[in-house]
């Protein structure tokens, strides 16, 4: 493995640590008590006393955060105070769904904003290239769930052609629940999609205008060629790193989305456990998608030492 | 920056900055409005005008409680606004104290800055306020700290870019050769020349947080009933789409014309105050 | 000589589209170039002798204008459409630019950019246009040629980067060969190797090379002919060593004495350059008249009134002054 790889790998690691650790303190140190907190001021001292025991809430701080981590490692979630389950069959049935997602929504975000980007900067000026960047202006300044509504009064409610919400689920057939997850990943795309329209478009601008374009023009190659060829792999570098960050807007988009469309995601799963006071829960699905952000951003760097020769020589 | 005389003659002319301004100063309007007057108090239940179509009473209807919509979004702006206001306003003191800090003392401190602005994309807004509604229950409060707690790194970040510039220009070595210790010349010079960056973040800043204020509330993670707030007139609505469809429809658009208002508005700052940046757009 | 020469250029103008207004860079030059002949162009930067290159090569940037007739092979290439210029360029017309660092693309290797032209005109296959660079390679004298084929640009010399973009612009084995300011961003020492290599490049291939510099010595070390271009005219053109033992054009004297000579053997000068004095007059403003004349120590009225006509100095040498009375001394008149 190339010394970038093994340096980019050790900063993951510390990432994810550090993300423990905070998510450790807010929601376990942080309330003080988290005994009163899910049993609340009315519980006796024994019941109290009992509940700390039971979770292992009695011990020092530092061992229970290392108990955690350690559990957490190999994929122990811990127990939910509501269902007195083991937390992961819980979460991991609803991240079937969550990570679909937010994985279609991606690819759709992806797939939209380089093919409107890259025909923005090729048209440059033109009226194709104004039409986009008004319409992107306009796409960043919608709530996603707002656009999640207007679809379902489209779709559902005027044409019928969708449901308003629900899934199926899985076992029932793979085309009726991605049937059901196709509104939910426009309303997410669209946004995102249209800042990285945006990005993209001025990326290749700028790549546009290098010497070594110039060079390949002086080769022989059509504007067309040089674009396919030159241009887009260059421009695509910053795109990428803008692709990782939005991973995580995504993920957070998808919570929210799902309230839209009433699907059984993680996102449903994390209400129920405020209102519960299920603090395990929250802490296990916090933790999973700032892991989740983290590792996406770790592989979206590795990408970039693909695409980006230059940087396999060097140790960023 | 550019020199004030010459700021508005081109500010006119300039069609983002523009529409822009005219947007904001509309939202801004209302939410002042708001507090003096709106038609019928944005609270008032009336059972026996529910789900009213827009009308001449009701220009924009009523909801499912009988409430007045339009007073609703004027009173919504003045939520969406305050939120806004703090949110970012916390992000810009305490970003710019550590990206300023980054830039003044650089090494290991300007390292910890970098490093822990970096560390926080792992954690977007509605994740945080995730964390705060799980310990101290869903409140406006809660969507301004983890508003707040998100911004901070990007002021960080775009602070310590633009400070550490400053630092390299020659008037700064003469300032230091003159004895001027660090914080005096950060307050003196770098942040007076900064200030347009830091004007042009926080607009693109503030639409962001108004569309996560948007989002917190409407999933009953912020601002609580009755307090009126656009995310939670969309969560109200959002029950009665097949029966009243249009009340999905007026509060949405609130927050897309404030969203559109502060992103143009920020363009356009941006490309008056950085002659760089102008032409690109 | 009777037959046609293989570039004939004339009146060629070009025009560029600024904030303040339509400016003309390039204004009615005309030339030509036989096969295995070599023109120099020389001036200083904003003279428009990058934007001839540009123009001759159909590569002239959004915004900007060629007229008049660019004739190769029987076509005006000003008028010929894209799709015909791109079957030229990079196999009957070359170029070399500039800068080494920033002309590559800094994500492909070397081999295949090298091969790319291979591909796109003679159609070979990207293996045999491999090997075809690994021979053009060696031909432009970089070592190893197999193994540098799956080298980046960043893991290169800026002289290799340059040997590498001559071998690129010969991969079709041009006719003729643009190369604009080609050592202009190298080391002095690696200077005077790319351009023996470009030299003897061209003596080998007999192809038609068109060199642009702003460099005096580059010019007289390469070319057989000279074009000095001032205001996007030629104001003295002919044989190098013509133009060089006569300067008959005030522009062409200035531009020489401000080049640093140093003898072998003879102590440093202690004598200040001579400069040039006055700025490269504004595009957009010239006057219908001597476009030197501002800065020129000659100038008398006339030059301010009118154009000066084009005086023929020697056989295939004129230039543009009123006053090559003086600049030749009694030796030449009109």
């Amino acid at each position: 493995m190339p010394a970038f790889l093994l340096k980019r790998f050790a900063t993951l690691l510390a990432t994810l640590l550090a993300t423990s650790v905070i998510v450790f303190l807010v929601l376990e140190i942080l309330p003080g008590d988290p005994a009163l907190l899910v049993l609340g001021i009315d519980a006796t001292d024994e019941q109290l006393a009992v509940f700390r025991n039971q979770y292992g809430l009695d011990r020092p701080v530092l061992d229970r955060y290392l108990d955690w981590i350690a559990h957490l490692a190999v994929g122990d979630f811990g127990i939910s105070y509501a269902y007195k389950t083991p937390v992961w069959p819980l979460i991991a049935e609803r991240l079937l769904l969550t990570y679909p997602l937010a994985a279609s929504a991606m690819l759709l975000t992806v797939v939209l904003a380089l093919a409107l980007g890259v025909y923005a900067a090729a048209q440059h000026n033109k009226p194709g290239d104004l039409a986009i960047m008004g319409i992107s202006q306009l796409g960043i300044s919608l709530p996603n769930f707002w656009f999640g509504l207007l679809l379902i009064l489209l779709f559902a409610v005027n044409l019928g052609w969708f449901s308003a919400g629900g899934f199926p689920g899985w076992g029932d057939g793979i085309l009726a629940a991605a049937k059901s997850l196709i509104l939910p990943s426009i309303s997410l795309a669209v946004v995102q999609a249209a800042i990285l329209t945006r990005i993209t478009r001025s990326s290749v601008l700028e790549v546009l205008r290098e010497d070594f374009v110039r060079t390949a023009r002086a080769k022989g190659l059509s504007r067309q060629a040089v674009l396919w060829r030159h241009v887009l792999r260059n421009a695509l570098i910053p795109v990428i790193t803008v692709i990782g960050l939005q991973f995580g807007n995504l993920l957070a988009g998808a919570i929210v989305v799902e309230q839209v469309f009433s699907l059984p995601g993680l996102g449903r799963l994390i209400f129920q456990a405020i209102s519960n006071r299920d603090i395990e829960v929250v802490k296990a699905a916090v933790v999973l998608l700032a892991f989740t952000v983290v590792t996406v951003n770790f592989i979206v760097d590795v990408l970039y030492a693909v695409i980006d020769p230059r940087l396999k020589g060097r140790d960023v | 920056m550019s020199e004030p005389s010459s700021f508005w003659p081109r500010a006119r002319r300039h069609r983002s900055f523009v529409v822009g301004a005219t947007l904001t100063a509309f939202v801004v309007g209302m939410a002042l409005l708001s507090v003096i007057w709106t038609p019928y108090a944005p609270t008032a239940i009336n059972i026996r005008r529910r789900m009213a179509m827009p009308s001449a009473d009701h220009w924009l209807g009523t909801d499912s409680f009988g409430r007045d919509v339009l007073s609703l979004i004027l009173a919504g702006a003045q939520n969406s606004l305050m939120v806004g206001v703090l949110a970012v306003g916390f992000g810009i003191v305490l970003g710019s104290t550590l990206g300023l800090l980054a830039a003044a003392r650089r090494g290991w401190i300007e390292e910890l800055v970098m490093r822990f602005a970096d560390f926080t994309f792992a954690f977007p807004a509605i994740l945080s306020a995730i964390m705060l509604a799980a310990i101290f229950g869903p409140s406006t409060m809660n969507s301004v700290v983890a508003i707040a707690i998100f911004n901070i790194p990007v002021f960080a970040r775009v602070v310590r870019g633009s400070a550490n510039a400053i630092w390299a220009r020659d008037y700064i070595l003469a300032a230091r050769s003159a004895g001027k210790g660090s914080t005096r010349i950060t307050i003196e010079h770098v942040l007076p020349n900064i200030l347009a960056v830091i004007v042009v973040q926080g607009t693109i800043q503030f639409a962001l947080a108004i569309l996560a204020e948007a989002a917190l509330s409407y999933l009953g993670l912020g601002t609580q009933p009755p307090t009126p707030s656009w995310g939670r007139m969309l969560n109200e609505a959002q029950a009665m789409v097949f029966r009243a469809p249009f009340l999905a429809v007026f509060p949405g658009c609130a927050i897309a014309i404030a969203v559109l208002g502060l992103n143009l508005l920020g363009d356009g700052l941006r490309d008056l105050t950085d002659p760089r940046l102008s032409r690109q757009r | 000589m009777t037959k046609a020469p293989l570039l004939s250029v004339t009146d060629l103008r070009v025009a560029l589209q600024t904030a303040r207004g339509v400016v003309e860079a390039v204004r009615g030059l005309s030339f030509t170039l036989d096969k295995g002949e070599t023109l120099g162009i020389v001036g200083e930067s904003g003279c428009g002798k990058s934007l001839t290159a540009l123009a001759l090569m159909g590569l002239l940037p959004d915004g900007a204008m060629a007229s008049g007739e660019v004739l190769y092979d029987g076509h005006n290439l000003l008028t010929l459409n894209e799709q015909r210029l791109c079957g030229l360029r990079g196999n009957r017309l070359a170029m070399i630019f500039q800068e080494p660092m920033t002309s590559l693309n800094p994500l492909h290797c070397i081999g295949d950019q090298i091969a790319e032209p291979l591909q796109q005109h003679l159609k070979l296959s990207r293996r045999r246009a491999r090997d075809r660079a690994v021979d053009l390679l060696d031909r432009v004298g970089i070592p190893n040629p197999r193994q540098r084929l799956d080298a980046y640009p960043h893991q290169m010399s800026g002289g290799q980067r340059q040997r590498a973009m001559i071998a690129m612009a010969l991969a079709c084995d041009p006719d003729i060969l643009i190369a604009d300011e080609p050592t202009t961003a190298l080391d002095v020492t690696i200077q005077g190797q790319i351009l023996d290599l470009i030299r003897r490049l061209v003596d080998d291939s007999g192809m038609g090379l068109v060199l642009i510099s702003h460099d005096l010595g580059v010019i007289a070390e390469t070319v057989d002919r000279v074009l000095v271009m001032y205001a996007g005219r030629a104001v003295e053109a002919g044989p190098v060593r013509e133009v060089f033992a006569r300067l008959a054009h005030p522009y062409a004297r200035g531009l020489f004495s401000a080049m640093p000579r140093i003898a072998p053997g003879q102590p440093h000068p202690r004598t200040p350059l001579p400069t040039i004095a006055g700025i490269v007059p504004d595009l957009h403003d010239l006057p219908a008249a001597c476009a030197f004349a501002e800065r020129c120590n000659l100038a008398e009225p006339r030059c301010r009134a009118e154009f000066p006509p084009a005086v023929s100095i020697g056989p295939a040498h004129r230039a543009e002054c009123w006053r090559t009375d003086q600049t030749l001394g009694a030796r030449a008149s009109p």
